[in-house]
């Protein structure tokens, strides 16, 4: 066996651990308070799940010659290792076991989506080829990692703080907050669903600067470019002017499909009730000041990783590999939006009094930037980072 | 035993008078406390939050081809949306008046709410008195009353001191602190912002920056305009490989083959630096040798203040030179060969034996316009000539145009031109850059980092005890982490029979709620 099937062997093992400690958390959780037999079970397996995944990490290097962070797939992954060491770290502080219940199957989503992405090594390219690419990119995904632990106790806050008897704000933006979670699962379950079909299509197009350019399909078409030519597969059911990607949108539309399905089926037939209420038995068991504090953490940790991962290494690296150390380069902007949005939420804890449900909003909202800098950034606006 | 209730005290400042909370105040007074509401700087903060995230929605100016206007890019690609975020001035957001000004306006407020609030707050702690008043005391976030005597205050004050605690007393009454220093980690950080941004500013000033983007042919020696063409850089040789799936990189083979072209392993220049030493009798610059050496991505060429980074390369090459065999055609013999150098063309070639070749028009980048041949840039990327060869049988000469595949009214002729092999030559496109300003940044950065962990990590505690008549008061501070000031105080409090602090605040919040 060579090293890369081994790295791809370790991964698979971590995610089969990551989700059997999860089921364990669940146990702990349903208990009663404080830690548990299930509780230290599940916390062994989340530590040994994050070992397999170093040693995916570890042999992928070897295997590949350089540090595998270089594109969507390595990255991304890697970016669910961090989720979970910043889970250890603080499980390791507060020994909260709602925390894993929350915190590991965000993980999982997070490995589970980079799956979506082609697995194969790819060479580097000149610019990567740096020390500064395992400096920058490591250290910006742990302080990213850890900034993100702050997401899971800001959602259990708000589930625990919010009556869903009655209507609110809160309660209908925490539903949004589930249905876009739905949509990633749905994304991924079709994804593998069609590729287990193997509906791939390809569609031959003229581009706007008159050259011949093709989508290439894995799932079924439902939006195709203007006038295309099919030259294997489905036809599109509707056409779309070339100035969107027919293609991306496609993905898009199976994704909210997907998410809609899901969300419709666990609200209306198996819970029966808002998603978020349902998580609300759980979220009981946190207490509202621990939740708080430890977002509050978190983000004392995350942010200063961040910013020198994400920002001053960043730009030591830019002004070597590009001559300048700052390019308004979507990426860029987007670290810079992530800081000054968590720098924010500093001021307004600290100077203005912000703390319990405002406060757990802005965590929600700094993931969420995270999320769209990783996901949007890359796949949609494209800039110097789309290596993929 | 019932106790007075005090209001919880505003401790970030420790109450010291702020300008900015004056009253009665004149026009700059007014300026200066606009500037110095954190609520401003977090308006301003959102603003650039919210404007940086639309100039990232198409791309900026810079990134876009250069082949289309800007005018018509974005319509054209983006549809009635592209033509409305250039219409707004989107497309060149970054360096956009507004956008300058919003972060200048922060910056304004950083250094103004700094200023604010370092200096009262400073002068504050400075002079804390050791006996603090029942008011300031019923204020702080943590406190404890009991009966008590000054021997428990005594027998504190060496087991604080123990956990590093400096301890000033005064008629038995205690102050004991630590970490005083992590107050000022907000200023240090902020000092440290503004040094970064004023470095960044640096820029203006002359001589600071140099930045220019270098074309340069291999076997080209050219001066750097950046150095006041100063030093001059010759391009010995440029190289670029690829990866190769067939041969070692075959476990990329996969990614290879999705990338569907060839991608870069590496490229590089091979350069020789010269500095100008005068001129040579015939006006041409005296070039002295002073180093070679190459630059490649991420490794760039250094001297003095400046650096060469390999930025780009052209994607085809240059005809550099181009051979052509002058052929009688009917005995198939050749006369003479000559070799045309593209950069300097000569007017005329003479050959063996009288014969002669005149170059009558040379087009380095040959295209028909209108029935007409004409060139279409002057890089010699598919270059034609117009030749007239003059032998002893045609004295005028026979004239043919020659081109890559491309031999027009020659057929005729007793004498042809044949080709006889060409010379290419690479272009780098390098970057030669002289920052000074950098320093500046990477000192602002450091000073930012260090400033923002010492406010996150080292959290400023006190602590306050005092005795009258046989009662004891208890009152504690920190500014961070307040499980860890209660577990290192009732540590120390326990030991000496005393209670545990109380968190007032949560007291008081969970009254509110009931």
């Amino acid at each position: 066996m060579n090293l890369l099937s081994l790295s791809s062997n370790l991964l698979l093992a971590s995610f089969i651990l990551y989700l059997i400690s999860t089921g364990f958390f669940a146990v702990a959780t349903s208990g009663k308070k404080g830690p548990t037999r299930s509780g230290k079970i599940a916390f062994s397996l989340a530590i040994l799940g994050f070992a397999a995944q170093l040693g995916y990490f570890f042999t992928r290097w070897a295997g590949a010659g350089h540090v595998p962070v270089s594109n969507l797939y390595e990255y991304t992954t890697f970016f669910g290792m961090m989720m979970v060491l910043g889970f250890l770290i603080v499980y390791g502080i507060y020994r909260n076991n709602v925390l894993g219940l929350v915190a590991m199957p965000v993980a999982l989503l997070v490995i589970a989506y980079a799956s979506m992405f082609p697995d194969e090594v790819q060479p580097l390219i000149p610019a990567l080829q740096s020390v500064w690419l395992k400096i920058h990119v490591t250290t910006a995904a742990l302080g990213e990692g850890i900034l993100a632990v702050s997401f899971a106790t800001g959602l259990l806050y708000l589930i625990h703080a919010t009556d869903f008897s009655k209507e609110s704000k809160t309660r209908t933006w925490l539903e949004v907050v589930m249905f876009s979670l739905a949509c990633v699962v749905g994304y991924i379950v079709v994804g593998l669903l069609f590729n287990a079909l193997g509906t791939n299509s390809t569609i031959e197009y003229v581009a706007k600067n008159g050259a011949t350019m093709q989508h290439e399909y894995t799932m079924p078409v439902l939006t195709g470019p203007e006038n295309g030519k099919i030259i294997s597969g489905s036809g599109a059911v509707a056409e779309l002017p070339n100035f969107l990607n027919a293609n991306k949108v496609n993905t898009v539309l199976w994704s909210l499909i997907g998410g809609v399905v899901l969300y419709a089926l666990l609200r209306f037939v198996i819970l029966r009730k808002r998603l978020a209420e349902s998580l609300k038995p759980i979220a009981r068991k946190i207490d509202l000041e621990t939740a708080d504090e430890i977002s509050y953490r978190a983000i004392a940790i995350g942010l200063p990783i961040f910013i020198l991962g994400g920002l001053i290494f960043a730009m030591i690296w830019a002004q070597m590999a590009w001559s300048r150390y700052w390019g308004w380069d979507p990426k860029e902007v987007w670290a810079l939006i992530t800081m000054l949005f968590y720098v924010f939420y500093l001021h307004m804890r600290i100077q203005r009094g912000w703390i319990g449900k405002k406060s757990a909003w802005l965590c929600v909202g700094g993931f969420a930037v995270i999320m769209f800098n990783l996901v949007f950034v890359n796949l949609v606006v494209a800039g110097l980072h789309s290596y993929a | 035993m019932m106790q007075q209730e005090y209001k919880q005290l505003d401790m970030r400042y420790e109450e010291a008078e702020l300008r900015s909370k004056r009253k009665n105040q004149s026009w700059i007074d007014r300026t200066w406390t606009f500037f110095s509401s954190v609520k401003v700087g977090l308006w301003l903060i959102g603003l650039i939050i919210i404007a940086s995230g639309v100039g990232t929605i198409f791309p900026q100016e810079m990134y876009i081809p250069q082949a289309i206007p800007p005018e018509e890019f974005y319509g054209k690609e983006y549809g009635t949306a592209g033509d409305m975020y250039y219409a707004l001035g989107f497309h060149n957001l970054f360096e956009s008046w507004w956008y300058i000004g919003l972060i200048t306006l922060l910056l304004l407020s950083i250094i103004i709410v700094s200023i604010d609030r370092f200096f009262p707050l400073y002068r504050a702690l400075k002079k804390q008195p050791v006996i603090q008043s029942d008011r300031f005391m019923g204020g702080q976030r943590f406190g404890a009353e009991a009966t008590g005597t000054v021997n428990q205050i005594d027998a504190i004050e060496p087991l604080l001191k123990k956990k590093g605690y400096k301890i000033r007393r005064q008629d038995g009454a205690l102050l004991a602190e630590k970490q005083r220093f992590g107050r000022w980690g907000p200023y240090i950080n902020h000092i440290g912002l503004v040094l970064f941004f004023g470095g960044a500013m640096l820029r203006i000033v002359p001589g600071m920056h140099e930045d220019e983007l270098l074309w340069i042919r291999e076997g080209e020696t050219l001066p750097v305009e950046a150095t006041d063409n100063e030093y001059y850089l010759e391009n010995n040789a440029f190289n670029i490989e690829f990866y190769d799936p067939a041969k070692e990189d075959e476990k990329f083979s996969e990614a290879l083959k999705r990338a569907g072209g060839s991608v870069p392993k590496n490229y590089d220049t091979q350069m020789t630096l010269y500095k100008k030493d005068g001129m040579t009798d015939d006006f041409k610059p005296k070039l002295e040798k002073i180093k070679t050496g190459e630059t490649a991505v991420n490794q760039p060429f250094e001297f003095g203040n400046y650096q060469v980074f390999q930025e780009q390369y052209a994607a085809d090459p240059e005809f550099k030179t181009m051979s052509f065999n002058i052929e009688n055609q009917k005995t198939g013999k050749v006369v003479d060969t000559i070799k045309v150098d593209l950069r300097n063309p000569q007017e005329t070639y003479p050959l063996k034996d009288g014969y002669e070749v005149e170059l009558k028009d040379f087009l380095p980048d040959f295209v028909v316009k209108d029935g007409k041949p004409t060139t279409n840039s002057s890089r010699p990327v598919n270059p034609a000539f117009v030749f007239t060869i003059k032998s002893p049988e045609h004295p005028e000469g026979e004239r043919s145009l020659i081109g890559i595949k491309l031999n027009v009214g020659g057929d005729e002729n007793q004498y042809k031109m044949g080709f006889a092999g060409t010379e290419l030559s690479n272009i780098s496109g390098v970057r030669i850059k002289k920052d000074l300003t950098l320093p500046f940044l990477f000192a602002g950065g450091m000073i930012f980092m260090f400033g923002l962990l010492l406010g996150m990590y080292w959290p400023h505690r006190r602590l306050w005890l005092k005795e009258t008549n046989g009662q004891i008061n208890i009152a504690g501070f920190t500014n961070k982490n307040a499980l860890g000031l209660q577990k290192e105080a009732n540590l120390a409090l326990t030991e000496v029979g005393l209670p545990s602090l109380e968190d007032r605040q949560k007291l008081r919040e969970e009254g509110e709620s009931k």
